[in-house]
C-alpha cells in the first residue's frame, strides 16, 4: 500500500473549505517528495518502509490505560477515532479569557484564528508529516488564552483510537495561542485500545507570547500495533517559559519531532522526555532547540529505556545563532538497555555560532548498575523487584518534574508495571 | 603609597563608588568594612583593573603613577596583588607553572632577568610549607578540585611568592573556619613589612583579631563615611552599621 | 656508495626513482583524469600488472561515486579534470635558490618555532646541499632498523621489494570504494610509506617524519601502510610543525594500520599545511582517510593528532576493534583560525568482546574559523562488555567563529557502557583577568589557557613533539585575541 496515496484519497482537502488552495498545494508537494528515507540525516535511524501498510492487529496490545486521566473533572476535549466525542468532552469550567474550540468549529466560524499555523505548515520547507497533517486534518483543538488569563487545572485534549475504527489514518491537530502573561497547563493524550492499528499523524503548535507560562504534557500510549508520527512546535516569546514533557510508551513505530524556537530575549524552554521501547517497538525523538535570540536558556533531559528487541532513537540539536550571546544550554540523553536484543542510538548535537555561551551535553548508554542491584538484593529485595526499583529510580528525574499529579501517578504505576512487579507504595531513591 | 581621590565608578550605568577618598601609606594595614552592596568588592576589583567597571571620575595613584591607566598585568608588575574572593579555576594549567609565568612576567616588567628554575622551586617549597599547603596542590591545575580553604590559602601562597607592594585582600576570610583563618592570617602577618601595605576588605571584624589593622574605614553608599583606629571595628561589630548610616544622613 | 647516494637524493626530495631518469622529458602530466592517467602513473612506477588492475578497479568505482556533502564545510566545487595527477618530484631548478627568495612571513614563522636553518631550507623547498647533517643519521638509522628486522621504506620500494606484504594488506583496512576520496587515492596514489614490524619486535626508535624525507613531495595522494605483527610495537610520527610550501590544493591521503595479536601502534600527527591567508584565499584541502584494524586479541591503536593547518580538514582517524580486548584511542586538538574549516573526529567500531575506546577531542575556534567534531561510537551486538568514553570540548575565541559537535552513538549490546560528554564555552573573562592580575600579559594568558585546555591531548604526544605543538598553537593563534 502506498501510504501517501491512500492518505490523500481518504482525506483530500475539501475544495470549498477554507485554506483549500494552500492545503491542496501542500498535499501535492508532499506527494511529489515521497516518504523520507534513511539517507536523510533526520531519518538515519528510522526506516519508514516496513510501516508503509496497515497496522499489525495481531501484535496490538493496549498500553496501561491512561483513561483515568479523563476522570479528573477538569476541562477536556475527547476525540474517538478522529471524531469528537461530545459526551466525554466538557468545557463548562473554563475561566474567563480561556477559549477552547474544535478545529472544525474554527474552520467554520473563524478560519483566521489558525492562519499562522496553516501558513507555517503548508510552506515549502515544512516537515513532510507536519505538512501532511496541515493539509488533511479534519478536527482537533484550538486553544486561545487572552492576555493575563490563567488555566490552572490542566486542559486535556485526548485522541483515542479503537479497534473498531473505520479509517486507518487519524490526523490530530492542536493549535495553542497563549497570550501575554497567560498561564496554561495542557495534556495532549494519544491512546490506542487493544487491537487498534491506526496510523496517527499528529501536529501540535504552541505559541507562547511575552511572559507567558506553558506546561505541556504529551502522553503517547498508542496500541503496540499502531504507527504514531508527531510534530510539535514551540514558539517562545520574550521572557516566556515553555516546558514540554514527552512521555512515549506506545506504537510499533513512534516518532516525534520537536522544534523549540526561542525568538526573543529572556525566553526559556524545558524539554523533558521519557520513552520506553519494548518488544517490537521503535521509538524515535528528534528535538531541535533554536536559540535565535540572546539571553535565552534551554534545558533538555531525555531518559530512554529499551527492552525486548525494542529500539530507542534520540537526536537532540541545539543551535545557537550568530549574535545570540549569553546563551545557556544544557542537554542530556541517558539510556538503559534492558535486554540483549535492545538497541539505542543517540546523537546529541551542538551547533554554535556565538561565543558568549555555556553549552554542554552528555549522553550515556548503559545498563542497570550491578553494584546497586547487588546492594538492593543483599537487603533482601528480589532481583526483579530490585531491577524495577532501579529503572524507576532512573526515570525519577523526569517523572518528578511532572506537576500534574494524576499523570505523575499514572507514570509511576506504568513504570513499575513494565517490570512486571508491584511497586512499593512509597519509594525514596537517592538518584 | 596608594592615594585614591574622589573615585567614582559605575557598573552597567549604575553608580557604585561615589567619590571615594583613601590614603594608604607604606607599611600600613587598612581595613575596609561595610554593609553588603556598599562597594567593597568593586573597590578591590577596580584597583586590580577588572574589566566591566567604568571609572567616571577621580584618580588612583600608586607610588605616584596613575594606576587606572595600566592593564591588570602592568599593575601586578608595579606591585599590586588582589587576593580574590572567589579564586578562579583554570583547568589544565598547573599551579606552579602559572606562578612561574606570573613571576617572570612581573620581573620582565621591572627589567629583571627570568628567575632561575632551581631557585624558584626552592622558594616555592619553603613557602608552601610555611602556609601548611600540601605540596601536591602545587602540581594540580589552578584552584581546580581545591577545597574552599585551600583556594584561599593558595591565594595567600601566591601573594607570598609574588611579594607585592600593595596586597588587596577581598573577603579572604569568607567561608573559612577558624583554623584556616588563623593560617591565612599568619601568612599575611609574616609578609608585613615597612615597605608593604595591605588593604583588607572584610565583612566581619573577626579577621581583624588576627590581622590587626592600623586604620579601619567604613565604606557605605560608595563613600568612606568614617575612619578610625582598630577599635572602630569592634564598635561596628557591637552596634552594626545603622547608627553610622543615620549619622551620615 | 650508490645506495647512499640514492638515500641522499630521496632525503632531500629530489628525483630518487631510477625509473624517472630514463624518461626525464616527461615529468609532468597535463591536467586530466582518465583510465589512461591511471595507466600512466602505474607505468611510470613500473608497477606489476595486479597493482595496475587494482588501481583501475578503484578508478571505475570512483567514477560511479558522489563527492560527499554531509560534512560541515563549505568550498567551491573541485574540478577533478583540472588537476595534474603526476608530477615527478621537483628537481633542484624548480624551488627557490636560497632563503632570501622565500616568503618572509614563512621565515618569520620558522624563527618563532625555533626551527634550525638547515631544516628551514628543506621545508621551504630550497635546494639543500648534499652534505646535509642528517645523511649519516639516516644511514645509521636504516642499519639499526634493518638489524631489528623492521621494514621502513617508500611505498614504491615496498611494491618492488615486498610485493607479498603489499598484496596481502593493501586496501584490506580501507577498501578501494570506502569513500570518494579514498577511491580517488586508490586510483592515482603517487607514493607514501610502508612499515612492517615483525613478530615480538619493539621498533628500536620512533619512526618520525624527520627521517622520512623519502616520502616528502610525493604529494597529494599519499598512501601509508603500517603492519604491526603479533606482539610488536611501533610509534610513528607524521607531519611537521612548520607550514610547508606546497602548490597542491587537494590532498587525499589514505593511511591503513593493521594490528595483530598483542601488537600496538601509536600514530601521532601534527598537521600544519598551509591554511590560506586571512581572507581564506588558498590553503590546502586535507581530505584524509585513516583507519586502523585491530585484528588481533589485545591489539591497541592510539591516534593523536594536532591539526592546526589546512584551509579545510576532513578527517576521521578510526579504529575497527575486531580482536577481543582490543583498545582504540583518539586524542585530538583541532584549531581553526581566520577562515579555516575543520570537520574532524573519529569512528570507534566495536566488534569484539571487551573492546575499549577513549576519545578526547579539543576544538578551538578563532577568527572566522568553523570547527566541527564528528564522531561515531558503534557497539555491535557481538561486542559483549564493550566500553567507550568520549569527551569533547570546544573553546571559542571571538564572536565570528563556530563550534559544532555531532556525535553518533549506536549501541546494540546491552552489556556495553558508553559515555559522551561535551561542552562549549568561550575563554572566560574571569580566567583572563585572574592571570593578568598576576602579571601575565594578554597573549601569554590566552596561550596558557589554551594549552591548559589541550593538555590531555598534548600529554599523549612524544615529548619533543608536544613542545613544538604548543609553540605551534600559540603561533597559529596570533592576533586571535584583540
Amino acid at each position: 500500500m502506498d501510504w501517501l496515496a491512500a492518505l490523500s484519497r481518504e482525506f483530500a482537502p475539501d475544495a470549498t473549505a477554507p485554506y483549500a488552495d494552500i492545503r491542496q498545494a501542500a498535499l501535492r508537494r508532499v506527494g511529489a517528495r515521497g516518504l523520507p528515507t534513511p539517507r536523510e540525516e533526520a531519518w538515519k535511524y528510522t526506516d519508514l518502509k516496513p510501516y508503509d501498510g496497515a497496522g499489525d492487529a495481531a501484535r496490538s496490545q493496549a498500553q496501561p490505560s491512561p483513561l483515568a486521566l479523563l476522570e479528573t473533572g477538569g476541562p477536556q476535549l475527547v476525540f474517538v477515532d478522529g471524531v469528537l466525542d461530545a459526551a466525554r468532552s466538557s468545557l463548562s469550567a473554563l475561566p474567563a479569557g480561556v477559549r477552547v474550540r474544535t478545529l472544525s468549529q474554527v474552520l467554520r466560524e473563524e478560519p483566521d484564528a489558525i492562519a499562522q499555523a496553516m501558513a507555517r505548515y503548508t510552506a515549502e520547507d515544512a516537515q513532510i508529516f507536519a505538512a501532511l497533517n496541515a493539509a488533511c486534518a479534519r478536527d482537533g483543538a484550538v486553544v486561545e488564552l487572552a492576555a493575563g488569563a490563567t488555566l490552572a487545572q490542566p486542559l486535556v485534549v485526548a485522541f483515542l483510537n479503537t479497534a473498531a475504527a473505520t479509517r486507518l489514518f487519524t490526523l490530530p491537530l492542536v493549535v495553542v495561542k497563549a497570550g501575554a502573561q497567560s498561564a496554561l497547563s495542557l495534556l495532549e493524550l494519544h491512546y490506542g485500545a487493544a487491537g487498534a492499528t491506526n496510523h496517527s499523524n499528529a501536529l501540535c503548535d504552541i505559541e507562547a507570547d511575552t511572559g507567558s507560562r506553558v506546561e505541556h504534557y504529551r502522553l503517547q500510549a498508542e496500541a503496540s500495533g499502531a504507527v504514531h508520527i508527531g510534530n510539535l512546535r514551540l514558539g517562545i516569546g520574550r521572557d516566556a517559559r515553555v516546558a514540554s514533557h514527552s512521555l512515549a510508551f506506545g506504537g510499533r513505530l513512534a516518532r516525534l519531532d520537536i522544534n523549540a524556537e526561542l525568538t526573543a530575549p529572556g525566553g526559556e524552554v524545558v524539554l523533558n522526555g521519557l520513552f520506553q521501547a519494548g518488544a517490537g517497538q521503535h521509538i524515535d525523538h528528534q528535538t531541535r532547540i533554536d536559540h535565535a535570540a540572546p539571553h535565552t536558556t534551554s534545558h533538555e533531559l531525555y531518559k530512554g529505556l529499551a527492552g525486548g528487541d525494542g529500539r530507542g532513537v534520540f537526536r537532540g540539536q541545539v543551535l545557537v545563532r550568530k549574535h545570540a550571546q549569553k546563551i545557556a544550554a544544557r542537554q542530556a540523553s541517558h539510556n538503559l538497555l534492558l535486554s540483549p536484543l535492545a538497541e539505542i542510538d543517540t546523537k546529541p548535537e551542538l551547533e554554535i555560532y556565538a561565543d558568549d555561551v555555556t553549552c554542554a551535553h552528555g549522553a550515556t548508554v548503559g545498563q542497570l548498575d550491578d553494584t546497586a542491584l547487588f546492594y538492593l538484593r543483599s537487603r533482601g529485595i528480589a532481583e526483579a523487584e530490585a531491577r524495577a526499583l532501579l529503572v524507576f529510580g532512573f526515570t525519577q528525574e523526569v517523572v518528578e518534574q511532572v506537576a500534574f499529579e494524576p499523570l505523575r501517578n499514572w507514570l509511576a504505576e506504568t513504570l513499575a508495571g513494565s517490570a512486571d512487579v508491584p511497586l512499593p507504595e512509597r519509594v525514596e531513591l537517592a538518584s | 603609597m596608594l592615594q585614591i581621590e574622589n573615585l567614582q565608578v559605575e557598573v552597567d550605568g549604575k553608580p557604585i563608588l561615589r567619590g571615594l577618598n583613601l590614603d594608604v601609606p607604606a607599611g600600613q594595614v587598612h581595613a575596609i568594612m561595610g554593609p553588603n552592596g556598599s562597594g567593597k568588592s568593586t573597590l578591590a576589583h577596580v584597583l586590580a583593573g577588572k574589566p566591566g567597571y567604568t571609572v567616571t571620575g577621580g584618580s588612583v595613584r600608586f607610588n605616584g603613577r596613575d594606576l587606572l591607566a595600566l592593564s591588570p598585568e602592568e599593575r601586578a608588575g608595579e606591585g599590586v596583588f588582589l587576593a580574590f574572593q572567589y579564586p578562579v579555576e583554570i583547568p589544565g594549567v598547573n599551579n606552579v607553572y602559572m606562578l612561574k609565568a606570573a613571576l617572570n612576567g612581573i620581573r620582565k616588567h621591572r627589567g629583571l632577568p627570568e628567575i632561575n628554575a632551581v631557585e624558584f622551586l626552592q622558594q616555592v617549597k619553603a613557602k608552601t610549607a610555611a602556609l601548611g599547603l600540601k605540596e601536591s596542590l602545587l602540581n594540580r591545575p589552578v584552584n581546580q578540585g581545591f577545597s574552599g580553604g585551600e583556594k584561599k590559602r593558595n591565594e595567600i601562597f601566591q601573594m607570598s611568592v609574588l611579594e607585592p607592594q600593595l596586597a588587596v585582600l577581598d573577603e579572604t576570610d569568607s567561608g573559612l573556619d577558624i583554623d584556616a583563618l588563623r593560617i591565612v592570617a599568619e601568612g599575611v602577618n609574616q609578609l608585613r613589612d615597612p615597605a608593604r601595605s595591605f588593604l583588607v576588605v572584610t565583612h566581619y571584624q573577626r579577621l581583624l583579631d588576627y590581622i590587626v589593622p592600623d586604620v579601619v574605614h567604613v565604606l557605605a553608599q560608595g563613600r568612606i563615611i568614617k575612619s578610625g583606629p582598630r577599635e572602630l571595628a569592634l564598635e561596628l561589630e557591637a552596634r552594626g552599621y545603622d547608627w553610622l548610616l543615620q549619622a551620615v544622613a | 656508495m650508490a645506495a647512499t647516494s640514492s638515500d641522499v637524493q630521496s632525503l632531500i626530495g629530489q628525483k630518487y626513482e631510477a625509473g624517472f631518469i630514463t624518461d626525464i622529458e616527461q615529468e609532468h602530466l597535463p591536467p586530466g583524469l582518465s583510465e589512461d592517467t591511471v595507466r600512466f602513473i602505474s607505468g611510470k612506477k613500473g608497477e606489476p600488472a595486479w597493482l595496475l588492475e587494482w588501481r583501475l578497479k578503484a578508478f571505475r568505482r570512483w567514477q560511479e561515486m558522489q563527492e560527499p556533502a554531509w560534512a560541515h564545510v563549505d568550498y567551491p566545487k573541485i574540478d577533478y579534470q583540472s588537476i595534474s595527477y603526476w608530477a615527478a618530484p621537483k628537481s633542484a631548478g624548480d624551488g627557490p635558490k636560497s632563503l632570501s627568495e622565500v616568503d618572509p612571513k614563512l621565515i618569520e614563522t620558522y624563527n618563532k618555532l625555533g626551527i634550525p636553518l638547515e631544516e628551514q631550507k628543506m621545508l621551504a623547498g630550497v635546494a639543500v646541499d648534499v652534505v646535509f647533517d642528517s645523511v649519516s643519521v639516516h644511514t645509521t638509522f636504516k642499519d639499526k632498523l634493518a638489524a631489528a628486522g623492521v621494514i621502513f621504506c617508500s611505498f614504491s620500494e615496498a611494491v618492488r621489494e615486498h610485493p607479498e606484504l603489499i598484496r596481502q594488506y593493501l586496501g584490506s583496512v580501507v577498501p578501494q570504494h570506502d569513500n570518494y576520496f579514498a577511491a580517488l587515492n586508490s586510483a592515482v596514489f603517487s607514493d607514501g610509506s610502508f612499515v612492517y614490524i615483525p613478530k615480538n619486535t619493539r621498533c628500536p626508535m620512533e619512526l618520525s617524519t624527520y627521517f622520512r624525507m623519502n616520502a616528502r613531495n610525493t604529494g597529494q595522494f599519499e598512501r601509508t601502510l603500517i603492519v604491526a605483527d603479533a606482539g610488536s610495537y611501533v610509534s610513528y610520527l607524521e607531519g611537521c610543525t612548520a607550514p610547508q610550501r606546497d602548490d597542491n590544493q587537494l590532498h587525499a591521503a589514505v593511511v591503513e594500520l593493521v594490528v595483530l595479536d598483542d601488537a600496538e601502534i601509536k600514530y601521532s600527527t601534527v598537521q600544519n599545511w598551509y591554511p590560506g591567508d586571512e581572507e581564506g584565499r588558498g590553503g590546502i584541502y586535507n581530505f584524509v582517510t585513516k583507519r586502523a584494524d585491530c585484528r588481533g586479541r589485545n591489539a591497541k591503536v592510539s591516534w593523536t593528532q594536532v591539526e592546526t593547518g589546512s584551509a579545510i580538514t576532513w578527517k576521521y582517524p578510526s579504529c575497527v576493534l575486531r580482536g577481543e580486548n582490543s583498545v582504540g584511542e583518539f586524542y585530538s586538538v583541532a584549531l581553526t583560525h581566520n577562515r579555516q574549516q575543520a570537520d574532524t573526529g573519529t569512528k570507534m567500531i566495536h566488534l569484539g568482546r571487551n573492546t575499549r575506546s577513549t576519545i578526547v577531542s579539543k576544538g578551538i575556534s578563532a577568527g572566522r574559523g568553523q570547527n566541527a567534531y564528528r564522531g561515531l561510537v558503534r557497539i555491535a551486538r557481538s561486542a559483549e562488555g564493550a566500553r567507550n568514553y568520549t569527551q569533547c570540548d570546544s573553546l571559542l575565541i571571538g564572536d565570528q567563529c563556530g563550534a559544532h559537535t555531532f556525535p553518533y552513538v549506536e549501541v546494540k549490546n546491552s552489556s556495553a557502557k558508553v559515555e559522551h560528554e561535551a561542552s562549549t564555552s568561550k575563554i572566560s573573562e574571569d580566567q583572563l583577568f585572574y592571570l593578568r592580575s598576576r602579571g601575565i600579559g594578554q597573549e601569554d594568558a590566552v596561550n596558557l589557557i589554551v594549552n591548559g585546555f589541550c593538555k590531555q591531548v598534548f600529554k599523549e604526544l612524544p615529548m619533543e613533539f608536544a613542545v613544538e605543538a604548543q609553540k605551534l598553537l600559540s603561533v597559529s593563534l596570533e592576533g586571535a585575541v584583540g
